[in-house]
């Protein structure tokens, strides 16, 4: 990835601030006030990123010789900025960071009895923002007021540093800037972790509930009891906004049953907790455990505790796993959980408020099927209900969501954002829907993404993505979702899908796959006129195993009994 | 405030401008004893001092400070530095 960063005024190149971006790409930082051009020119392939300053869009001499025109101007003024960006988003095809700032020095008694100007011009700004990312997929926010608030305005901001430079920002306000930065790419380049795995004694609540009982552990009431309430109120928001809680402790299953059954301060239930690990055993066994359970790998799990030890533990033996440093006091815990980063995601879908229930119902199978006689019977008793999910904009955003999170049921690992989903399907006419499935064990919400685009040859598509949550495999709806894209394919008059599978570091269930679900190897066939490089974008024959293609109108589809909807076969 | 001395001055220098190389002895380093100690590298340096030192200079120091002996005197006056 490549970073253009454009400003109102002037940020320095070669800061040593800019180093932890460095971890992206490469970094361009753009001449003062060259934000005009960084917007308008030819920079759609790289990743820009605004630093907007309001006083620098701020018309100060009409301002100064016609006050009544003010908000006027304002407007005017905002629009103007705002129109340039427009042209940037229309012909983007990387991402856009706008980092805006609207504060300014002001004593009190101003805004005591009415909103300033300055205020109603940031409000402006910072609804248009937001009005443009509901409409542009690749855009993303980074308000420098609640940034530079957490650190101090007067630390990240420094007049001294404008008049010497034209930068509005100190050393430490860079780094800030600089960190808001990581953070968004960061999030963009990888989904969020998905499950908070949380120590119970001195954790969730204060003491030891083995030595103190439910009576006497720290928890509500008053004092530093308070902390650990407001610190379980944070974890239950991240489980509503779909974060799966887990329980790793050393304790007896029993004490801590019946703190969550029992103690009237306690805010997590234990309905909320998806796996645990209560016993005496190494945590390292825990979160293999639980990692396993919900079938997640490890670089998936957040783990806090409050003994430095398990946690240097766990940073040693399990080095893919999460492990937040907390900070000592206890009181500083729930803003220190509700700004980790790593449980942070860019958007929240109707999906995320169900995560809990749904991988509890991932469990439940799990255990069922490991117990049934027949799989295949199995699998006809659960009555699986799937349903095709046409992508737009409504569910644009979980599409997006399931290319950056899955894993292991994914052939190619393409991770599409939704603006590359969306030219995909608009202006290349691909091919592309989503699948939902409900069974006995529950709704499991949408699962599964197939995208299939057009090829230099005109009667073959490609597979670009075919991937489904880890949550229902082992159900053959891999086989159903084939089914629909064959329909599809068919409708649209293709004769044939050429697909590959990608290997990555964690996707080997999809590895057999396209051989087991009727696909052969391209030279096994001869429907191809056109070099496979012109088929497959960014083939590589030294690095990719052999394609495979099916033949649309005599593919065979295995398993397809279960699903008593599944289109016809020809 | 930490109190720097010249090894420690050198060190910033190193890490401000990673790929420059320069004679660490010299008693004249400045804004242009190497190419990447110009006026934008000059404002980051003192940037950077600043925040290692736990000092503040002025307007009229960050125009006017432009070489390793000016940053020694900046810190002296503020009982920063030490031999």
């Amino acid at each position: 990835m490549r970073i253009r960063l454009t400003c109102t005024s002037f940020l320095p190149d070669r800061s040593p601030a800019w180093r932890q971006l460095a971890g992206h790409a490469e970094l361009d930082v753009g001449g003062y006030g060259d934000w005009p051009a960084a917007l308008c020119g030819d920079y759609g392939d790289l990743t820009l990123v605004w630093v907007v300053f309001l006083d620098d869009l701020l018309p100060w001499d009409a301002f100064l010789k016609d006050e009544t025109r003010a908000t006027e101007l304002l407007n005017e003024a905002i629009a103007g900025a705002l129109s340039a960006l427009d042209r940037r988003l229309e012909a983007a095809r990387a991402p856009t960071l706008v980092a805006w700032l609207g504060w300014a020095p002001d004593t009190p008694i101003r805004s005591a009895r009415r909103l300033r100007l300055r205020e109603m011009a940031a409000a402006r700004l910072s609804a248009e923002l937001y009005d443009r990312a509901a409409k542009y997929s690749g855009l993303y926010m980074i308000s420098l007021d609640a940034l530079f608030a957490q650190e101090g305005m007067r630390h990240c901001l420094d007049s001294r540093n404008f008049y010497a430079s034209r930068c509005r920002l100190s050393l430490t306000g860079l780094k800030v800037l600089a960190q808001g930065i990581d953070s968004i790419l960061g999030r963009i380049e990888r989904a969020a972790s998905k499950v908070l795995v949380l120590d119970c004694d001195n954790t969730l609540w204060g003491g030891v509930v083995g030595e103190l009982g439910v009576g006497g552990i720290a928890l509500g009431q008053d004092g530093i009891g308070n902390a650990y309430v407001a610190f379980q109120r944070i974890a239950k928001t991240l489980a509503s906004h779909g974060t799966l809680l887990a329980i790793s402790s050393k304790n007896e299953t029993s004490d801590v049953r019946n703190v969550f059954g029992q103690h009237p301060s306690m805010v997590l239930r234990w309905e909320d907790i998806t796996a645990y690990r209560i016993d005496w055993r190494e945590k390292s066994i825990h979160l293999r455990e639980i990692a396993a359970d919900l079938d997640i790998g490890l670089d998936s799990l957040v783990f806090w505790d409050d003994n430095p030890l398990e946690r240097e533990k766990i940073r040693a033996e399990l080095p893919k796993v999460c492990v937040p440093e907390p900070p000592k006091e206890v009181a500083d815990w729930p803003e220190a959980l509700a700004s980790l980063d790593s449980l942070a995601s860019l958007t929240t879908t109707a999906d995320d408020w169900h995560k809990t229930q749904q991988y509890r119902a991932r469990a439940a199978f799990v255990s069922e099927a490991r117990t049934a006689a027949n799989a295949e019977a199995f699998l006809a008793g659960i009555g699986m209900q799937p349903r095709l999910v046409e992508i737009d904009a409504a569910t644009l955003s979980r599409a997006a969501q399931l290319c950056a999170k899955t894993n292991q049921f994914n052939l190619r690992l393409a991770r599409h954002d939704a603006a590359a989903i969306e030219t995909m399907l608009q202006q290349r006419s691909g091919i592309g829907f989503l699948v939902g499935l409900k069974d006995k064990f529950g709704d499991h919400g949408i699962i599964g993404l197939a995208l299939a685009v057009p090829t230099q040859q005109t009667d073959v598509a490609f597979l670009d993505t075919f991937l489904m949550s880890c949550r229902v495999l082992g159900r053959h709806l891999e086989a159903w979702m084939l089914a629909q894209l064959q329909r599809r394919l068919r409708l649209a008059g293709y004769r044939h899908l050429v697909a590959q599978f990608v290997p990555g570091e964690r996707n080997s269930p999809a590895a057999g796959f396209l051989p087991a679900h009727g696909f052969i190897r391209v030279s096994e066939a001869s429907a191809l006129s056109t070099p496979i490089a012109e088929i497959i974008p960014a083939f590589d024959g030294d690095r990719h195993d052999e394609p495979y293609i099916a033949n649309i109108e005599r593919w065979t589809i295995p398993h397809l009994e279960l699903f008593p909807n599944a289109p016809a076969q020809s | 405030m930490h109190p720097l001395n010249r090894k420690r001055l050198i060190e910033i220098l190193h890490d401000t401008f990673p790929d420059a190389v320069f004679d660490e002895d010299d008693a004249h380093l400045g804004l242009g004893s190497f190419p990447q100690w110009d006026s934008l590298g000059n404002f980051n340096l003192l940037l950077q001092v600043e925040e290692a030192a736990g000092v503040r200079l002025s307007s009229e120091e960050i125009s006017e400070t432009k070489s390793l002996a000016a940053i020694i005197d900046c810190l002296k006056l503020r009982n920063a530095y030490v031999d």
